[in-house]
């Protein structure tokens, strides 16, 4: 039997058995692992620290302009690393990442002028959008591809029409003004860009965390076994589930943050106009990397501030610099879907199953 | 040779399953692959119809260097595959499934009645289906159909991956039958099997083992030693 | 109430034939073609300037037909084809690309003011009693959306319909049997543009059409396929008339401001509770 296995059409044997293959394989490798990354990851670990300083430095040094750059591309960073995690690592086209960003900008700046402090808004608006993403991802799990996107993308749609049917809430399509929250005895452009910086390198170390370890590599098993057997067990759409409730939590994080900077609020801001450059952002960044996200928000950063108030010759960039992009770089995304650990991961995993099938 | 396979490796991502095999197949023979699963036979056959990249070595067909030709291509050459799980397309019609055999070539009208009316005596029981969705068929129904459509190609070599496959033992002797008369008009075939049946309409077998040749021999000696296959497939 | 109706029959032939357009190019190509409603709205501007140029109005049409069958040829041709071997996020991504670059370029060429595309019959209507008129350009749009759909079913029954039925049904094994999967992506491309270019070209013809009109027209198209299925012709073709209905009473009775999350309703239903369209049962029924 151990053909079957190897191969992409092989019958419902490879999913059934998958779960626990997946896992015998990732506690096998996950040691070795950890002790060869040692060496390079402290030095990483100092380059990021120096890289921070440096950024915290940055309000003292500048304008306010560069100030709220840096903020919106460290909030975009935040978001495509939540969407990142979705599209690359779990291999889930949902396109809901637009609303669930709006979720977070909305829930945070509701729940503040009610009176709640505004930093203890971040976990609970990505808690809510955690929540509603499962409710979004469990229909929309067992659809195939293009169909997950599509339903994704109609309730994403969906949310951000209720935006504007819940006036009294949100103000409507008219927008709701949002209540700044700024650190005492500095400005407030120099405060945000200080609780971005903060808030994303939380961030940021969080999912890292996560996407290290043995959850990212089963997500990525997930997907790469998912891709050859069609079909999957409940434990791994169990993952999947997680994957969307993951991405909706960070999604939500950035989407508290961008409401604190653009300090005015209204759902046309998170239709198509976000999803667009969200997902451009997503595919520069490419998967596999955890600066990637970083790469591809100041990319898109770069497009929109650079090519503003072009009027219709900005969107003809856009959609053409878009094209090109995808024209020279198509494996963009994929070529790191295949990155080097995780096919030697799955290698190992074929040839575990290989041999203990031919043994028996 | 109308097929050489020289030193053939491939596999699946980084993952070999074949580690150079050889294997050649003369104008009108009929040869089988024979091996337990897991051998890489069916890997065998998606080297030879362009799903899976040839990492080394050399295959060519009628002389020609098959590269990296695409799948279709290599039909449009005559180098025709019975897929594994006879892939009947089964939102279509008996008929339809029959013609598609035709986009493999370009012929005339007229030619294509007389083929399919030739396809249609050797498979009687199709005649009166044409009409009805592929999916009414019985398993050996749709083998005959996936035959049938291989034949519409008009196939100068063809590959057969598991004509036994789910099918009753009567069924199996009738489509090796018909293998045989087909033999006889023109047809080579390369045919990848589990069971020692197709030992009997064959020239010449070769045993594969974990993805290398293992044994190289006319079919009949094999046929003679009962126990000497039966070790290769266990 | 007539009126509604008809209304609704009529922007639903659109939804259901730009629906068609996406199931063709889907069946085929395996790509949700996002840039379809702008490639009608180019195809259709030309038409336009054609025929206040002075080109006979059935002249105009014809080019119209043609540029939207060479814009889905050559896009396909040209851009998608080579990404087709990385998976569906890059394509995705390019008709979106292709859709935003599309719509502006428009506007810049031909400006974002409302246009029509005035037929022979425009403006006509016929009492049908009760102080009730019809509009001739109506009655068209829903007869050519009919016959549309007659000639697309028609189309998946000749020799390569039947070659992009087993594409879409198992792309590997067709590649397989000999069929050539690039060729067939071109022509559904085609077929596309052609059907998009009607789509666009009918509502000129009775309505205004803008830089605006193909963001809503894509949704609603894509709606029509959900409901479809993706798969069934039946099914989108019936869907983008239900939905056309269901807009028109959404419209009528309850407000405008509604219609769009209704359709996003109606999508998230079919999805969750008819994964595979809503006529899928009845079609197994059938046989």
């Amino acid at each position: 039997m151990s053909e079957l296995t190897t191969q992409p059409a092989a019958p419902a044997e490879a999913p059934s058995a998958l779960p626990a293959a997946v896992t015998a394989g990732i506690t096998a490798n996950g040691a070795a692992g950890h002790a060869a990354r040692r060496g390079s990851g402290l030095r990483k670990g100092i380059v990021a620290i120096v890289a921070l300083v440096l950024l915290f430095a940055l309000p003292f040094v500048s304008n306010t302009y560069v100030v709220f750059v840096v903020s919106l591309t460290l909030v975009y960073a935040v978001s495509t690393l939540g969407f990142n995690l979705l599209v690359g690592w779990s291999g889930q086209i949902g396109l809901a990442h637009a609303a669930l960003f709006a979720v977070g900008a909305y829930g945070s700046s509701v729940a503040v002028a009610a009176g709640v402090p505004f930093l203890v808004t971040i976990p609970l608006a990505g808690i809510a959008a955690a929540l509603l993403a499962v409710v979004i991802g469990f229909p929309a799990i067992r659809l195939r591809g293009f169909f997950l996107a599509i339903a994704t993308l109609a309730l994403g749609m969906a949310i951000v029409e209720l935006l504007n049917f819940a006036a009294p809430i949100t103000g409507g399509g008219g927008g709701m003004n949002v209540q700044v929250f700024a650190l005492p005895g500095i400005n407030d452009a120099a405060s945000t860009y200080f609780i971005v910086l903060t808030v994303a390198a939380i961030m940021f170390f969080l999912v890292r965390r996560a996407l290290v370890g043995r959850f990212g590599r089963t997500l990525q098993a997930v997907r790469d076994l998912g891709q050859l057997s069609g079909s999957l067990g409940v434990s791994a759409l169990r993952y999947r589930l997680v994957a969307f409730a993951l991405s909706g939590f960070v999604a939500a994080v950035a989407g508290t943050l961008y409401a604190q900077l653009q300090t005015f609020i209204f759902p046309a801001m998170f239709q198509m106009n976000l999803l667009v450059p969200m997902l451009v952002m997503v595919f520069v960044g490419g998967a596999g990397s955890l600066w990637g996200p970083l790469i591809g928000a100041a990319f898109a950063i770069v497009l929109i501030e650079f090519f503003q108030d072009l009027g219709d010759a900005q969107a003809i960039a856009y959609g053409i610099v878009l094209m090109v992009v995808i024209a020279l770089l198509p494996g963009g995304l994929t070529s790191l879907f295949r990155t080097l650990g995780s096919s030697r991961f799955a290698q190992r995993l074929y040839r575990r199953r290989a041999s203990t099938e031919e043994t028996s | 040779m109308l097929l050489e396979i020289d030193q053939a490796r491939t596999g699946y991502g980084s993952l070999e399953v074949l580690h150079g095999v050889s294997l050649t197949v003369a104008e009108g023979e009929i040869v089988t692959v024979l091996g337990p699963n897991g051998t890489g036979k069916t890997s065998l056959m998606r080297l030879l119809s362009g799903v899976l990249p040839l990492w080394s070595g050399r295959i060519t067909f009628g002389g020609r260097e098959l590269g990296r030709l695409t799948p279709d291509k290599r039909a449009r050459l005559g180098l025709c595959q019975l897929p594994e799980g006879r892939g009947i397309f089964q939102t279509l019609t008996v008929g339809e499934n029959l013609d598609l055999g035709l986009s493999a070539r370009r012929v005339s009208a007229a030619t294509a009645r007389t083929d399919r009316d030739r396809v249609l005596d050797l498979f009687p029981e199709l005649a009166g289906r044409l009409a009805q969705s592929a999916s009414s068929l019985s398993g050996g129904q749709q083998q005959m159909l996936a035959l049938g459509r291989a034949l519409m190609s008009a196939p100068r070599l063809l590959l057969i991956d598991e004509l036994s496959f789910g099918l009753a033992p009567r069924i199996v002797r009738d489509l090796f039958g018909v293998v045989r008369e087909l033999r006889d008009t023109g047809v080579t075939f390369l045919i990848v099997e589990q069971q020692a049946a197709a030992l009997k309409v064959s020239d010449r077998t070769y045993i594969l083992r974990g993805g290398r040749n293992e044994l190289t021999r006319d079919s009949s000696e094999l046929l003679d030693s009962d126990e000497l296959v039966a070790s290769y497939l266990r | 109430m007539l009126q509604t109706l008809v209304s609704g029959l009529e922007s639903g032939s659109w939804f259901a034939l730009l629906g068609l357009a996406i199931v063709v190019v889907m069946k085929a190509a395996d790509v949700p073609n996002f840039a379809m409603a702008d490639i009608g709205l180019v195809a259709t501007y030309v038409g336009i300037s054609l025929a206040g140029a002075g080109v006979p109005f059935w002249l105009a049409v014809v080019t119209t037909l043609v540029t939207g069958i060479l814009l889905g040829v050559v896009i396909d041709v040209a851009l998608m084809r080579r990404l087709a071997k990385y998976g569906h996020f890059p394509l995705l991504l390019m008709t979106i690309g292709l859709s935003l670059a599309l719509t502006a370029l428009t506007g810049l060429v031909w400006g974002h003011d409302p246009r029509s595309f005035r037929a022979p019959w425009t403006g006509a209507a016929i009492e049908v009693g009760g102080g009730v008129a019809i509009g001739v350009s109506q009655i068209v749009s829903i007869v050519v959306g009919l016959l549309g759909a007659v000639a697309i079913s028609a189309f998946f029954t000749t020799p390569v319909g039947a070659q992009m039925r087993a594409v879409a049904e198992n792309r590997a094994t067709a590649r397989l049997v000999g069929v050539n999967a690039g060729r067939l992506s071109a022509i559904a491309w085609g077929v596309g543009g052609l059907i998009a270019a009607v789509t666009v070209m009918l509502q000129a013809q009775s309505a205004l059409v803008s830089t605006l009109t193909p963001a809503s027209l894509i949704i609603y198209g894509f709606v029509a396929a959900t409901m479809g299925g993706f798969t069934s012709l039946f099914g989108t073709f019936a869907g983008g008339l239900v939905l056309g209905i269901i807009q028109q009473l959404v419209g009528t009775y309850i407000s405008t401001a509604a219609q769009f999350s209704v359709a996003l309703l109606v999508v998230f239903l079919v999805l969750v509770l008819r994964p595979d369209g809503f006529t899928k049962g009845m079609r197994l029924r059938d046989v």
